[in-house]
């Protein structure tokens, strides 16, 4: 009796040390942050003063008070959401054409692998290339539009100097990244979606334009609303090409200054450790938000 | 083995590993410092390996990229966790270090810091209110207008860096000049960038901030108006600062040469000019319309460092041995802090870019006309907005009054704690 009770209290044991590493990594590296930064963000920490206070939600307040902030939400969205419909639009009709069994396209591995290869490049290099294109006297885009011949350089755009081209060439770069990505997911979401379906509308004479709206597509929803939501969180945290883009100085009138861009500043550029800590909580109350909304719309799917 | 011992064991591999990362041997008498900087120079010059070599004291030298360098070393004066024996502190940014009292004070014992020798400038910003120097500087970073030699013969008829500076007497002067040059052919500058904004920078009256308030000097109110007069009128070559065309233009044979002048101090020269093979010896350095100053590396111990020795002698070879700063000068070409030695190496130097012009004499002129009094902490962020601001109006987007009003506004958004008139 006493045997088995020792045997099993040792197996539960064990149970809990194999899963303490991940625990102790989990802390150190999730909680804590996530802990502090709350804490942080009641304070008016800031790096060029001697004195941390405690300030209570005051940060939050502020910031939500602040135009600039909103500003910088609503750059993320006008960049994020001609993306998302240009990735999805594009995603799926590249996904519908290469898993489409009656035209039995060769090399359907191999164009998975190029589209996917966009999203392999460094984000930072992607920013330099960026520019480098767009340059306004030297940029090739410049030079292929108006030639370089004398006088040429007169009719040059300065495409990273305009609110609009400077959000559009975001929006299209971030399609172009993850459009491969996307399609993969497509893809992966057509080969679940039974044959015998397609099967029965070929023999009721349904036409592809009638098998993709009322089989693929709708079948499609779930992967759908999975990629929109993740595409928006991540949209949320936009970051890198941006500041890489513009040198972290936030684009004409400072329209590349997204959400994360304008957290990363507050709390790394102008020190502000206890604000920046606050708009981070906020888009972190947005990204939960939506989360949930994303949980229900599954769960609703499901049923 | 029972569930206690395992537990006892496990749990010690799992620590051992963080413990591991944190001890250090047993600490021996001090034979090691902790430096972190955003210069390679200490590396790259030989610096560390002449400090090594003199004095056995290893060097646990660390070099953040310049621009993440704030965010780096910020957060540990804040925590005061891991912070290094000896911090740098840029001219942008030092003024705010020195009065933050994060540096100890080298003018007592067992420091007793000698400026005497110091170029005024050199020494000021390293003093805080109380008078007490905490950090000092083994450079000095005076600036001038770089041309071509070869564009002055063929528009001006002359190369001699003494008639070529007064072309750029004062910006009427280099505005009609860049007239006559835009005639021939050619562009007075680059681009609107750091050098026309350098010169009414370093002289304004006011600093961006007085008791907590943002002002927009008078020198800076001019620096828009000539910048856009500049650029409408073509007389630069609407080059971005350091970007590959912007390098290109200054690497160009003299054949090809167009735009006629750039502005740098003297890091610009040694790192940036000398590095131009195609137009090595077609360059001149001059007075522009103004004196300037650009940059510069202040280091001071950290008040509570373990090792102030150690980190002391490191200092003072670097600052105060004027046999090691004579022997550095000669080897590296920098232009040292220290008066005594600037003037005893004057004589010896002259240099290839320039076509064989003495630079060292015309830097020493310069150093003492310097004036850091108006450099603060909030610099280099409100410098960022500016330039931002500045390509708006140069574009049109924004006229005069906006552009002013913008980069209040923003520069309030970064700052909410000040204000503005």
């Amino acid at each position: 009796m006493d045997q088995t009770k020792t045997s099993r209290i040792s197996r539960e044991g064990y149970g809990y040390l194999f899963v303490l590493p991940f625990f102790l990594a989990f802390a150190v590296f999730w909680v804590y942050p996530i802990v502090n930064t709350f804490v942080t963000s009641l304070t008016n920490e800031d790096f060029t003063l001697p004195d941390r206070v405690f300030v209570g939600f005051q940060n939050y307040i502020d910031e939500l008070l602040r135009p600039e902030f909103w500003g910088s939400l609503a750059n993320t969205f006008i960049i994020w959401i001609p993306n998302i419909i240009a990735q999805l639009s594009l995603a799926l009709f590249i996904a519908v054409v290469l898993t489409e069994e009656r035209l039995k396209l060769r090399g359907v591995g191999a164009f998975r692998a190029i589209f996917f290869f966009p999203n392999l490049v460094t984000i930072a290099s992607l920013g330099i290339l960026t520019y480098a294109i767009l340059d306004w006297q030297s940029g090739a885009l410049n030079q292929l539009i108006f030639g370089t011949g004398e006088g040429a350089s007169e009719n040059y755009i300065f495409w990273l100097n305009s609110p609009e081209y400077s959000r559009a060439t975001v929006s299209i770069v971030q399609t172009w990244m993850w459009f491969g990505y996307t399609m993969i997911l497509f893809m992966a979401g057509i080969q679940t979606i039974p044959q015998s379906l397609f099967e029965a509308a070929h023999i009721d004479g349904a036409s592809r334009w009638q098998n993709f709206w009322k089989i693929t597509f709708p079948l499609l929803s779930p992967v759908m609303v999975y990629i929109i939501i993740t595409s928006f969180i991540g949209g949320l945290n936009m970051f890198d090409f941006p500041w890489v883009l513009t040198q972290g100085r936030g684009g004409p009138e400072q329209s590349l200054t997204t959400a994360a861009v304008y957290m990363y500043k507050r709390a790394f550029q102008w020190y502000q450790l206890g604000s920046g800590s606050s708009v981070s909580y906020i888009l972190f109350f947005f990204t939960a938000i939506f989360s949930a909304f994303y949980l229900r719309m599954t769960a609703k799917l499901k049923d | 083995m029972n569930f206690k011992t395992i537990v006892i064991h496990l749990g010690c591999i799992v620590f051992g590993f963080f413990l591991f990362a944190a001890c250090t041997p047993a600490e021996e008498e001090v034979s090691s410092i902790s430096i972190i900087t955003f210069t390679s120079e200490f590396n790259d010059q030989g610096i560390v390996d002449d400090f090594i070599a003199r004095t056995g004291i290893e060097v646990d030298l660390q070099v953040i990229p310049i621009e993440n360098y704030e965010a780096k070393i910020r957060p540990l004066l804040a925590t005061g966790q891991e912070v290094p024996d000896i911090f740098v502190g840029e001219a942008a940014y030092v003024r705010q270090f020195v009065e933050a009292g994060h540096w100890d004070n080298l003018s007592a014992a067992p420091y007793n810091a000698d400026v005497s020798g110091m170029y005024d400038y050199a020494a000021e910003m390293g003093t805080n209110e109380d008078g007490e120097v905490v950090a000092l500087t083994w450079q000095t970073t005076p600036g001038g207008w770089f041309y071509r030699r070869s564009i002055a013969n063929e528009v001006f008829g002359t190369d001699d860096p003494d008639e070529v500076a007064a072309l750029f007497a004062d910006w009427d002067a280099v505005l009609a000049n860049a007239e006559i040059l835009k005639n021939a052919g050619y562009t007075m500058f680059a681009g609107i960038g750091e050098t026309i904004f350098r010169i009414f920078y370093s002289n304004r009256a006011a600093p961006w901030v007085e008791n907590d308030e943002f002002i927009i000097d008078d020198q800076i109110k001019e620096y828009f108006r000539a910048a856009k007069t500049i650029r409408d009128a073509g007389y630069d070559a609407k080059l971005s600062d350091w970007t590959g065309p912007f390098m290109e233009a200054m690497n160009t044979s003299p054949e090809d040469a167009d735009v006629f002048v750039y502005g740098w101090p003297t890091w610009g020269l040694q790192f940036v000019l000398a590095g131009q093979e195609n137009s090595s010896g077609d360059w001149a350095v001059t007075t522009g319309p103004g004196p300037f100053f650009w940059g510069g590396t202040w280091l001071g111990i950290y008040k509570d460092s373990e090792n102030k020795e150690a980190a002391w002698e490191f200092v003072r070879m670097l600052t105060q041995d004027e046999e090691y700063m004579n022997a550095y000068t000669r080897k590296s070409e920098d232009f040292l802090s220290n008066r005594n030695v600037m003037e005893s190496v004057i004589a010896d130097f002259s240099s290839e870019t320039l076509g064989g012009q003495n630079h060292f004499a015309y830097f020493a002129e310069q150093a003492e006309g310097i004036d850091g009094s108006t450099i603060q902490g909030y610099d280099y962020q409100i410098n960022q907005i500016l330039s931002q601001v500045m390509n708006e109006y140069l574009e049109g987007s924004l006229n005069y009054d906006e552009a002013l009003e913008s980069l209040t506004d923003q520069v309030l958004t970064a700052f909410p704690r000040l204000t503005a008139r």
